[in-house]
């Protein structure tokens, strides 16, 4: 099956390029875009294999849109596409939710197998960044929750089932419970009342007050 | 924009034009056949970022210079 693609990126002769190049790969470009927001109507309208999203979209961050991108919809796949090895916005960029990292200054041929990998729901980061990522300074950091799987866990502490949780945010209880899944991943919990207890250790979220609303 | 965050960005910068370059030259390189107009139509991205990657270099040289002044 051909793999469908939204291509988001800033730089315009690089973004004709790439699709130039990733179509004579054989994957489907279903959209390009420049800008953060034209690339997340994108992604909402074709609902892509995959979305590779440079880091930097002129003053926009492509972190931030991948996100976003997540937290409507963490069954989405993001391959995050930069030009730094900075290992600071490495974490970030892991830490967001996408699947795969990949550098511009690998091949076409390098990146249409992280494309491929990312979309068969497996994780990929450029082999020349693995150095440092299992640097103590990269493997010291605790990944933080999303804006949205804090609010999930939040609900959760305040004693609402995942069903209600769904119910009061308005998402489908597959959604809520891959968030939660997500976090408890993040956490390193084996359960939800683990992953409740490190969230609130980490100062993620507030212990409930005695009548169940947040503190 | 301080300067450390220009020279930065500019160094940053001169990946994307590199990126154009090296993944179109990969094409040509390789075995699989590509028509004249393909070939013409690759050709003429490299240029184009080449002329990109000499305008990069030069402002980073000039920035260099009026850093040392």
């Amino acid at each position: 099956m051909t793999l469908s693609l939204v291509l988001i990126e800033d730089h315009q002769a690089l973004r004709e390029g790439l699709e130039l190049l990733l179509s004579r790969e054989g994957l489907e470009v279903v959209g390009t875009a420049g800008s953060a927001r034209e690339g997340r109507e994108l992604v909402e309208r074709h609902s892509p294999d995959v979305a590779l999203i440079d880091i930097r979209l002129g003053e926009e961050s492509g972190i931030d849109l991948t996100r976003e991108l997540l937290d409507d919809d963490p069954e989405r796949q993001v391959v995050l596409y930069t030009g730094s090895s900075d290992v600071e916005l490495l974490i970030s960029g892991l830490d967001s939710g996408a699947r795969g990292y990949a550098l511009k200054e690998g091949t076409p041929s390098e990146l249409t197998a992280a494309l491929n990998t990312v979309a068969e729901g497996g994780t990929y980061v450029d082999p020349r960044l693995r150095p440092a990522l299992l640097s103590r300074r990269a493997t010291q950091r605790m990944p933080s929750l999303s804006k949205r799987e804090r609010e999930i866990m939040d609900l959760l502490a305040q004693g609402l089932t995942g069903e209600q949780v769904a119910e009061k945010l308005v998402l489908s209880s597959e959604t809520v419970k891959t968030h939660i899944r997500n976090a408890m991943s993040k956490l390193e919990a084996s359960t939800r009342v683990h992953a409740i207890a490190i969230a609130l250790r980490e100062g993620y979220i507030q212990p409930p007050a005695s009548d169940g609303t947040p503190a | 924009m301080s300067g450390d965050e220009r020279r930065r960005r500019l160094r940053h910068d001169l990946r994307t034009p590199l990126t154009i370059v090296s993944g179109f030259a990969e094409v040509l390189a390789g075995e699989r056949p590509i028509s004249d107009e393909d070939r013409r139509e690759y050709a003429s991205r490299i240029h184009a970022a080449a002329i990109e990657i000499r305008e990069l270099v030069d402002a980073l040289l000039e920035d260099e210079e009026l850093r040392s002044r």
